[in-house]
């Protein structure tokens, strides 16, 4: 996937564990799980808007692009 | 205790359930005779057994047509008729026979298709299930409505195919006075059109799963 979800890093530099973000935001720790581990297919406005303001971000923040060649 | 919730996809389950219950039960008979029939048939007092072929009425297997030899009774109100001609007649001949060996060609077409058609039903059956299990588009069921798709159409295309051969073979090797009978051809439309319409089924059902995973995926 050309874009890559950087919610492990986010959550180490927040101190903030998966289970206590699934609570505050009120997403499955599943469906969490899959944002984390770059599994997603899409992204709800809904869900990012939610996940910057529990972790007082910017999408940016959470989201980068990486072009395919970076992997090599 | 739960209470299951009947539906019309639980009661189509049950009904297949039963057609796959029969459908082994028929299989394991058939099974046996085939085994049986060498030796019943080569006893002192040997036992026939039945060898039923489709025939065409007429010297055409495709398209059977028969001219009829008549006698007109009456003049019906000024209409004339002329040329009566028996078309599309099919029938079924039963014969007996003391070769096993023919009778074993016969049973085991049938064995093959009634194998085929079994392992159809236990595909849909399955299909049934996850629809029952509320996810009728699991990965899984696009392959099975193609496979159902495909034994439909080989049973459909090969099966009048083996039963023309062994027609004329069977029509060979007997003369029957006053009547012309060949070896029918005859492909059913609507099974043709049923094996294609689980091909569509499947591209749709393809479709619709990658539409879920999607929506699984995203959060």
């Amino acid at each position: 996937m050309a874009i890559e979800v950087k919610l492990d890093l986010l959550l180490v530099q927040r101190k903030m564990s998966l289970t206590e973000l699934s609570e505050r935001v009120g997403i499955t720790l599943s469906n969490l799980s899959i944002l984390k581990t770059n599994k997603a297919r899409a992204i709800r406005f809904s869900t990012l808007a939610a996940l910057c303001r529990e972790l007082d971000c910017q999408p940016g923040d959470l989201l980068e692009h990486r072009s395919t060649e970076d992997r090599f | 205790m739960a209470v299951r919730r009947w539906s019309s996809t639980r009661a189509v389950k049950v009904w297949l359930d039963v057609v796959l219950m029969l459908g082994g039960l028929a299989t394991l008979v058939l099974l046996v005779w085939a085994m049986a029939a060498p030796i019943v048939m080569s006893l002192e007092e040997p036992i026939p057994a039945d060898l039923s072929v489709a025939v065409a009425i007429g010297p055409h297997s495709a398209l059977p047509r028969m001219p009829l030899q008549f006698e007109e009774i009456g003049d019906a109100g000024g209409a004339r008729f002329h040329r009566p001609r028996l078309v599309w007649g099919y029938g079924e001949l039963r014969t007996e026979t003391f070769s096993w060996r023919l009778h074993f060609v016969g049973l085991g077409f049938h064995l093959i298709a009634l194998l085929a058609t079994l392992w159809a039903i236990w595909n849909l059956r399955q299909v049934v299930k996850t629809a029952l299990a509320g996810e009728p588009f699991a990965p899984a069921n696009s392959h099975r409505l193609r496979r159902i798709g495909f034994i439909i159409l080989t049973v459909t295309l090969v099966a009048p195919l083996i039963e023309y051969q062994l027609g004329r073979y069977l029509l060979e090797q007997l003369s029957i006075e006053g009547l012309t009978l060949s070896p029918a051809l005859r492909f059913s439309k609507d099974w043709l059109l049923g094996g294609l319409l689980f091909l569509v089924l499947a591209s749709i059902f393809r479709h619709g799963t990658g539409l879920e995973e999607e929506r699984a995926l995203t959060v």
